[in-house]
């Protein structure tokens, strides 16, 4: 974190404790403002929440909140290669008229946060009476002629198309699913919409030494009965696909089921995400967020209007001097009329000089319109 | 997992994962017997096919059949080209034959693989034999019926040998003509929609002004222009012959039919009437339709120049929804003897369309290529004639040259038709 922002106020936090599954001794701190809960080691606490950017963190004492007591089952390891994200932000930072003057990729390297973002894993009993249409691929010949009068031929060229049979089929699944993911997080949308998704065959059996240094965890925020709707989604992908291999058909739809499910339990996948920031002119910060994994990353680029509008009043200033130079060359213009030319020139040059002055505050008005749409 | 019971309509299909039951439709294959006899249920005694009734006829007790089919006309099946179906199909029927046991008399008959109807020739009963071809699409599926009876083509055949100058003026009271065959040959019909770029030089006619030195005179000359465009075609059941073992020329002559009345495949229309089998292959036929399927493509990308003077002429052209059937349609076979000649008449089974070999009397025809250059002949010579004596042959030489050049061209015709019914 950035040391002029941070306060090390981590000896002050009398913090709660994670349960002992998760093989380390972590501590829960929950953010005021947008009332998101993080376990992190004590000695790695900041005031400034990961999520909202704001000073708001502050010790949690009370982890007898349900979704606190869940364990990890998965994580996905920070795998982005660390040039892979040099690029990647010095990428964000480049090519930005007037940027703040926060902006650069120095400031966002090192403010660089490493953030696990929870989902829920959930093992069912499934059974099942379902119906689908299964889809076979099968070529078929076509051909391709050409003419040519010059030799008065006939080429003919054959072409294999493939083409997808589709079948009826029916019948009934008696299956356990282990780890369907569901969201944890109200925020999951825009999470998936800024970061991306998270590859789930990237994921290994938990371990706390695969925890980097100064990393929080945000823990769910959503129930497990808010989330189960969206795991029964998950499932009903995944039975549809588990039906499609069963039946050694290349593609399926319609797939429609009456399932009753057995859920065993339910445990958490760590995804990896790193968050950063900068401030703009008026010292608010911007979130960045790049995924842990890929190295995507993710955040609004604005430029500066301050900048803009001090390079506006530079070329406006160097106008008015130059029109007042003019000025005065064609007042002696009227003594000596030869340099009633110059004046003129001037004076022209003035005019263009001062109209340029629009120039950077419609570049950083269109950037920042850009950037938002 | 408790095994669910299988919905009705359905059997069980295999599964590759534990735990997944699946049930796919049951695919109600008719069973078909793999020979069909026709003996009448009222006296025994053998029933065929008769064209008059429309149905199975017992020539002995007069048992009155109907073959319980239905019409399915152009909207009957058509198949796809695949890669899975073209390459069974490039096995063909091999050389096997096969045993069958009379059900009327016990004897014992070898029949090749690919023969569709029999007649026992112990003791004459007729047989449609249905055994899977090597491929099940390879059995035809749909057929036509006959729709003229062998006394209606026999007279159709009897104007047709009296229709034509060119033949023996006897030809038509001398002939003898032998039994009408009834036969269903095989055809395949192929649809297609063809569309094609093409681009040209077209050649235009202008008019232009020069100066030659002394005066300004005009001149026509061809001017290329490059033209492109697009031309769609559309083609439905058209049809090549499933044999060749019959003149080309005569089957195309003959093809009129009309397959909106192309019925679902009944044994009861064959009975005691001649089948035949394909022996040109899917592929090979398919490729004489491409063939015509090109040409008339080429004709429509012609027709859209905006003239008829056309010069490095090219388009691409591509085949789309491409489908084909088997069918098999009805024809009668029959052979005349004139002067001990034999010669062949094929008719269509439905529409009566005939074609067929008739022999030239060439008296005749030199006869009437002399007649037509007499004219032009005569007058020229008198003209001749005349000139030498000084007077009007001029004139009359030149009619006689215009009539002798029309002459010519008429005499060419007839000696181009008759040559070519001689060649049949």
């Amino acid at each position: 974190m950035d040391n002029t922002v941070e306060n090390n106020i981590a000896e002050s936090i009398t913090a709660g404790q994670a349960p002992a599954g998760w093989g380390i001794e972590l501590q829960s701190a929950g953010c005021t403002n947008c009332q998101a809960v993080f376990y992190i080691r004590a000695e790695d606490i900041s005031p400034i929440c990961p999520r909202c950017l704001q000073r708001t963190i502050s010790p949690q004492t009370d982890t007898s909140t349900d979704t606190l007591q869940y364990l990890p089952e998965l994580i996905i390891p920070f795998s982005a290669q660390k040039t892979t994200i040099t690029r990647a932000v010095e990428n964000f930072a480049a090519k930005i008229p007037y940027a703040p003057q926060d902006l650069n990729a120095e400031n966002i390297f090192k403010r660089l946060t490493p953030h696990y973002l929870s989902a829920w894993l959930v093992d069912v009993d499934v059974k099942a009476n379902w119906q689908a249409e299964m889809g076979y691929n099968y070529q078929v010949v076509s051909h391709q002629d050409r003419y040519d009068q010059a030799t008065n031929r006939w080429l003919s060229q054959e072409i294999q198309e493939t083409r997808i049979r589709w079948e009826p089929r029916l019948g009934s699944l008696s299956r356990i699913y282990p780890n369907i993911g569901a969201p944890a997080l109200d925020d999951e949308p825009r999470i998936r919409q800024t970061v991306g998704d998270f590859d789930p065959r990237l994921a290994q059996t938990y371990n706390s030494s695969a925890l980097p240094q100064r990393v929080y965890i945000e823990m769910p925020d959503r129930d497990t009965d808010d989330a189960w709707p969206e795991a029964i989604v998950n499932l009903h992908k995944q039975a549809a696909e588990e039906c499609r291999l069963a039946g050694s058909a290349d593609h399926i739809r319609s797939f429609k089921w009456d399932p009753q499910f057995t859920q065993n339990s339910w445990t958490l996948m760590l995804r990896p995400t790193y968050s950063t920031f900068y401030l703009d002119d008026s010292q608010k910060p911007h979130k960045i967020t790049i995924h842990g994994a890929t190295g995507a990353i993710q955040g609004s680029r604005i430029a500066s209007m301050a900048r803009a509008q001090s390079r506006a009043l530079t070329l406006v200033i160097t106008a008015a001097v130059i029109v007042f130079i003019g000025l005065l060359v064609g007042v002696a213009g009227l003594l000596f009329p030869p340099v009633i030319f110059f004046a003129g020139l001037l004076l022209f040059i003035g005019i263009v000089v001062g109209f340029s002055a629009i120039i950077p505050l419609v570049q950083v008005w269109q950037f920042n319109r850009q950037q938002r749409t | 997992m408790t095994d669910n019971p299988i919905p009705a309509g359905y059997v069980s299909a295999e599964s590759k994962l534990d735990g997944i039951q699946i049930f796919q439709p049951e695919i109600r294959e008719e069973k078909k017997k793999e020979v069909v006899d026709f003996s009448c249920p009222q006296c025994g005694a053998n029933t065929a096919y008769s064209v008059e009734d429309g149905g199975l006829v017992c020539s002995y007790c007069g048992y009155y059949e109907k073959p319980e089919t239905k019409i399915v006309g152009k909207g009957a099946e058509e198949f796809e080209f695949k890669v899975e179906t073209l390459k069974r199909m490039a096995q063909g029927w091999g050389e096997e034959r096969k045993e069958i046991g009379c059900q009327s008399c016990g004897a014992n008959v070898s029949i090749p693989l690919n023969t569709i109807t029999v007649s026992c020739p112990f003791c004459g009963s007729n047989k449609v034999i249905q055994q899977q071809a090597v491929q099940s699409d390879m059995r035809p599926r749909f057929i036509l019926p006959f729709k003229q009876n062998t006394t209606q083509v026999r007279e159709i055949a009897r104007k047709w040998l009296g229709s034509s100058w060119m033949t023996p003026g006897k030809l038509k009271e001398r002939a003898l003509m032998q039994e009408f065959t009834p036969i269903y040959l095989p055809y395949w019909t192929f649809d297609s929609h063809c569309s094609a770029d093409w681009k040209a030089e077209v050649g235009h006619q202008v008019t232009e002004r020069y100066y030659d030195g002394k005066e300004w005179k005009t001149r026509t000359k061809t001017e290329w222009r490059w033209e492109s465009g697009r031309a769609r075609t559309n083609f439905d059941d058209l049809l090549v012959s499933g044999t060749n073992r019959l003149s080309k020329m005569h089957l195309e002559a003959t093809n009129n039919f009309n397959l909106q009345s192309l019925n679902e495949y009944e044994p009861s229309f064959m009975a005691g009437i001649m089948a035949k089998t394909y022996d040109v292959q899917l592929e090979p036929a398919w490729e004489a339709a491409r063939q015509k399927m090109r040409e008339n493509t080429k004709q429509a990308c012609l027709s859209q120049t905006s003239t008829r003077q056309v010069r490095n002429f090219s388009m691409k052209m591509d085949f789309a929804d491409e489908s084909w059937r088997y069918v098999l349609l009805p024809t009668y076979l029959a052979v005349y003897r004139y002067e001990n000649q034999p010669f062949q008449v094929i008719v269509n089974g439905q529409t009566g369309q005939i074609s067929g070999q008739r022999p030239v009397d060439w008296r005749k025809v030199w006869l009437v290529i002399g007649l037509c250059l007499l004219p032009g002949s005569a007058m020229g010579l008198i003209g001749l004639l005349t000139l030498l004596l000084g007077g009007v042959g001029a004139v009359i030489g030149g009619i006689g040259f215009f009539l002798l050049v029309v002459g010519l061209v008429i005499s060419f015709v007839i000696f181009q038709q008759a040559q070519k019914m001689d060649d049949l």
